[in-house]
């Protein structure tokens, strides 16, 4: 792929980006005119649309910028990393394995909610851990499949314990269901902050392997004649993945298929593998999904929202079928 | 918006009484032989409901509730219930007589121990097809069953109909009476203090969602005391109309009214979810676009207790309701 | 990955009937009468064996009879019938993907029953046609998997692939259908898709008793294919064995069972997963014994798990569902990576 044509894409990709967070903080629950809009991003604090763009839109675009790059970069390394083109924060168990420690850490331990980023890594790195386990059980070493059975029933395992913590904690049905989905609504611009030096620190890392997975993508071999050392490489980027998921777990709670999807939609985009050039693609497609499926969510059944994450499942099931079917799968 | 039309319905919800004579015709083996005592009273009731027509001895002691609801309205007829379900709290609510000590829980208002119930042996078993449609025969077989056709905003039909099937009307058309005089001389009150107009507004906060209370048994009390509700919670038909809308809090200008009456709901419900409520409406409640609503500017906003608004739904709780607004409006 | 790989746990040794544990089949057969049996003395009140027996046979008085023969028994029963179905349907699943870890749970078929049972409840559909919608939801769901694969061998990864990703999408539908629920009927989703064995009735036992008569035999019928199935296309091709028309009716036959027993009990997880590999494990690979064996151990497990449920957390009730997730699943995955390292 030519220069042009790279630079092409990555003009689209942020174009896309920045029509998605135009819109926003443009599109609500409530419908502002554009001019309103405008008016609000500079005008004063007395009026009520103001007070919706500044205080509810703008920190929910900004959890939803942060949460979709950290996702989609997190598919990346692990796809990389396992050379395994479904690995996936959801599909290995880190996602719900995040979630499922939020709630026992914050919920039921009373644990400050400061503590959430770390006991979704940890409850992340846990869960990804056991389906690896799971995967790499067999007679035949880690196939692609295991990995993905393994953490589809992970993923299931957590989920229902989830339930079960909150049958057992008593009641009503009808509080616990917005848990299922994680969402980026009422998110407050003050938990991003202090996630950012995190952030900051996963995807600089993320940029450092993107040569060391290069070179693993040709095979361990050869890999180990480039230099590399193939286990640490990935154990590396395995972390990283995790944190970067751990992050979006803590900000938005458990949302799948970005992971996923995002990083097949660059390579398709690009014509390419190269891990750099797949990894600031994503960075910018991921909060392109993630915001586009939170602003769906926020009109599809107004007055109320439905989560984003309960849309970029129903966007990305579909997405993983296409990719089952017209792949000669996975080899 | 006065109920007067509505009291004429009431009786729509027919109640045939047949005499069943001397003959024991009715299902209640152990139906107690009180007839003597009573004088009048028929030794069997035939009770017209949502699953059809029941006999039913009259007067049955032995009492199974199986909603929160029935419970209420049956220690008002004056009959304690040998079983009923757990409230939706971890203690019995505190506007109930102190009979409700005695009574045994006999599982959930979702999943009722039928064993449970059995062993009870009772007279009559009363639940509403909403909840328990499923158990119907199974329950049939242990005692006549009397199922309303739903609960919370038909409360005062149920009351009529359990006055039936307790064979107790005179005693619901006095708790009826009672209820409406009480709603009257609220309404009355509220006119001479010049708050007739007062647009009220009921809404609630829950870990992860917050709803406006549009109609339902909340909607009824504040209706009942003649008190208008802001326009955005108007309905056009009391009716069909759906009972509440789960906002987002793009929409918190559409809770304003001259009074916010606010359910928080009770301490379980912040263990659920990961969320908990404190945090929910910290959350909402520190925004500007809260801190400017007018009812709030002039320190308008109560908070009410669920358990008389909301969880109870019977006709003791609506009482205690009116109770309350009394103490809020009529100082 | 290649369709020609090998099963990794299952068959490649040969196929005939090789019982590991000669007893091992007598013995379970006679477990599960015996947990019957204690089932039906345990509830809300425990009955000693003599009162339970003469409330079976009808020498008891009211109360006891009724409670063991108008409520339990019709629960067990339901629940042997489940757990059967679940088992058997687990066993074909297994076998079909040449993989392990399939089952009905992760491939999308519970999901796509749950997906139909919550719109169902939506739209307030008498209790009785609930098992209907979510018979139909399976088999949609099946369907899908089948068209969407259907140019894919026999076996093998794009089943399993669409199947995953067939589960997510119905699932993140079940949420959104949740969601829009209106209020009075959430109560009735959350304990449907809780799966629970709570006041089933002849009805709902019938109705899977029926399900597992014409889905058993013919799982019968299809387990020998399916073991030379097991060695590979190739083989399974040389052997005479059609694979497409086989496909199709392996996906039937266990969308047809796992399909009833979600619909009277809801998606009661990793039953269909487990049951086939404890199977394996006592009475060696695929074969008519080991169907035999996974129908038994299914139906152990779910009326063990209905028992627990009711009982260990008194006078709170956990819905059967719950027990096997909380406590079964995490014992399978220990099991799964152990054998798997032998």
């Amino acid at each position: 792929m030519s220069l042009v044509q790279r630079l092409g894409v990555t003009g689209l990709a942020v174009v896309a980006l920045v029509t998605v967070v135009v819109a926003s903080v443009a599109v609500g629950s409530v419908s502002l005119p554009v001019s309103e809009v405008l008016g609000a991003l500079s005008g004063t604090r007395e009026l009520e649309s103001h007070l919706i763009v500044t205080d509810l839109r703008i920190p929910r675009t900004v959890a939803g910028l942060v949460a979709g790059a950290c996702l989609a970069v997190s598919g990346v390394l692990l796809q990389g990393a396992t050379r395994n083109p479904l690995a996936s924060p959801a599909l290995l168990g880190i996602t719900h394995g995040g979630g499922f420690a939020v709630v026992v850490a914050v919920a039921l331990l009373g644990l400050p909610p400061s503590v959430a980023v770390w006991a979704a890594f940890l409850g992340g790195a846990a869960a990804a851990g056991v389906a690896l386990a799971l995967a790499t059980s067999g007679r035949d070493g880690l196939s692609p499949i295991r990995l993905v059975l393994s953490g589809a029933i992970v993923s299931a395992v957590l989920l229902a314990w989830t339930n079960a913590l909150l049958a057992l904690n008593e009641h009503a049905a009808d509080d616990v269901r917005h848990w299922l989905a994680g969402s980026l609504a009422g998110r407050d611009a003050a938990a991003v902050a202090p996630l950012l030096p995190l952030v900051v620190i996963a995807l600089a890392g993320s940029w450092l392997l993107a040569g060391p997975l290069d070179a693993l993508a040709l095979g361990d071999e050869q890999a180990v004649g480039l230099g590399q050392h193939p286990t640490r490489v990935r154990l590396l980027a395995g972390l990283v993945a995790v944190l970067l998921a751990a992050v979006a777990v803590a900000l938005a709670g458990p949302i799948a298929f970005v992971g996923l999807a995002v990083p097949h939609v660059a390579r398709a985009l690009l014509r390419s593998g190269r891990h750099r050039q797949v990894l600031l693609l994503s960075a910018a497609l991921g909060p392109v999904l993630l915001l586009g499926a939170d602003i769906i969510g926020r009109v599809a059944a107004r007055p109320t929202e439905v989560q984003a994450g309960v849309l970029t499942a129903l966007i990305g099931a579909p997405l993983l079928v296409r990719l089952a079917v017209r792949h000669k799968a996975t080899s | 918006m006065k109920a007067s039309p509505r009291r004429a319905a009431l009786s729509a919800i027919g109640v045939i009484m047949t005499v069943a004579g001397c003959s024991g015709a009715s299902g209640g083996a152990n139906a107690p032989a009180n007839a003597g005592g009573a004088g009048e009273r028929p030794t069997a009731v035939t009770v017209e409901h949502a699953m059809g027509t029941t006999d039913v001895p009259c007067a049955p002691e032995r009492v199974v509730t199986l909603g929160q609801g029935q419970t209420d309205s049956v220690l008002a007829l004056g009959v304690t219930p040998v079983g009923a379900v757990k409230p939706w709290t971890d203690d019995w609510y505190d506007y109930l007589p102190d009979e409700i000590e005695q009574v045994e829980i006999i599982g959930t208002e979702l999943e009722p121990d039928l064993e449970a119930i059995a062993a009870l042996q009772p007279d009559v078993i009363l639940g509403s097809k909403l909840r328990h449609e499923a158990l119907y025969p199974q329950l049939s077989q242990i005692a006549p069953t009397v199922f309303s056709e739903t609960i919370g905003v038909s409360w005062k039909d149920n009351v009529s109909l359990w006055a039936d099937a307790l064979c107790r009307q005179e005693e619901g058309q006095e708790a009826l009476d009672a209820y409406e005089q009480r709603a009257d001389e609220i309404e009355a009150r509220l006119e001479e203090a010049g708050k007739a107009d007062t647009e009220v507004s009921l809404v609630r906060f829950m870990p992860d969602q917050v709803r406006i209370y549009l109609t339902g048994f909340p909607g009824s009390v504040l209706r009942d005391a003649g008190l208008n509700r802001p326009q955005d919670q108007q309905v056009d038909n009391w009716d069909e109309s759906p009972q509440l809308i789960e906002i987002s809090e793009e929409r918190i200008p559409e809770m304003d009214g001259d009074v916010i009456l606010v359910m928080v709901s009770d301490k379980w419900y912040a263990q659920t979810g990961g969320h908990d409520v404190d945090e929910t409406m910290e959350r909402w409640t520190s925004t500007d676009l809260w801190q400017g609503l007018s009812a709030v500017q002039a320190g308008n906003v109560h908070e009410i207790n669920e358990s008389h608004w909301n969880l109870g739904g019977g006709i003791l709780a609506a009482t205690t309701a009116l109770d309350s607004i009394e103490d809020l409006l009529l100082p | 990955m290649t369709d020609a790989r090998p099963a990794p746990v299952v068959a490649v040794r040969p196929v005939r009937l090789r019982m590991r544990r000669p007893g091992a089949v007598t013995v379970l057969a006679v477990a599960l009468p015996i947990g019957i049996f204690a089932a039906l003395m345990v509830g809300s009140s425990n009955l000693t064996m003599t009162d339970a027996l003469a409330a079976l046979v009808g020498h008891a008085d009211g109360s006891d009879a009724f409670v063991v023969r108008g409520l339990r028994l019709p629960r067990v029963v339901t629940a042997v019938a489940v757990g059967a179905a679940l088992g058997a349907s687990g066993v074909l699943l297994q076998g079909l993907l040449r993989n392990p870890l399939g089952s009905p749970d992760v491939m999308g078929v519970t999901a796509g029953a749950s997906l139909a049972a919550v719109i169902a409840i939506g739209a307030a559909v008498p209790p009785l046609l609930l098992p209907l919608a979510a018979a139909t939801g399976a088999g949609l769901a099946t369907a899908l998997l089948h068209l969407l694969t259907t140019r894919a061998g026999a076996g093998g990864t794009r089943i399993v692939l669409a199947g995953v990703g067939i589960h997510a999408a119905a699932y993140a539908a079940v949420t959104l259908v949740v969601a829009r629920l209106p209020m009075g009927r959430l109560g009735a989703a959350e304990v449907w898709l809780a799966g629970s064995l709570h006041a089933r009735n002849w009805t709902h036992a019938t109705a899977v008793l029926v399900g597992l008569a014409v889905g058993l035999p013919a799982a019968f019928l299809l387990v020998r294919r399916l073991s030379v199935l097991e060695l590979g296309d190739e083989l399974a091709v040389g052997a005479g064995v059609a694979l497409r028309r086989t496909r199709i009716q392996l996906l039937a036959v266990a969308a047809v069972l796992a399909g009833v027993a979600v619909a009277v009990a809801g998606p009661i997880g990793f039953v269909a997963l487990g049951a086939p590999h404890i199977a394996r494990r006592i009475v060696g690979p695929t074969s008519g014994v080991t169907l035999a064996a996974a129908a038994i151990i299914g139906a152990l497990l779910v009326v063990a798990a209905d028992v627990i449920g009711q009982r260990v957390f008194a006078p709170i009730a956990l819905p059967a569902g719950m027990v096997t997730a909380v406590i079964g699943a995490p014992y399978l995955l220990w099991l799964l990576h152990r054998w798997g390292r032998r």
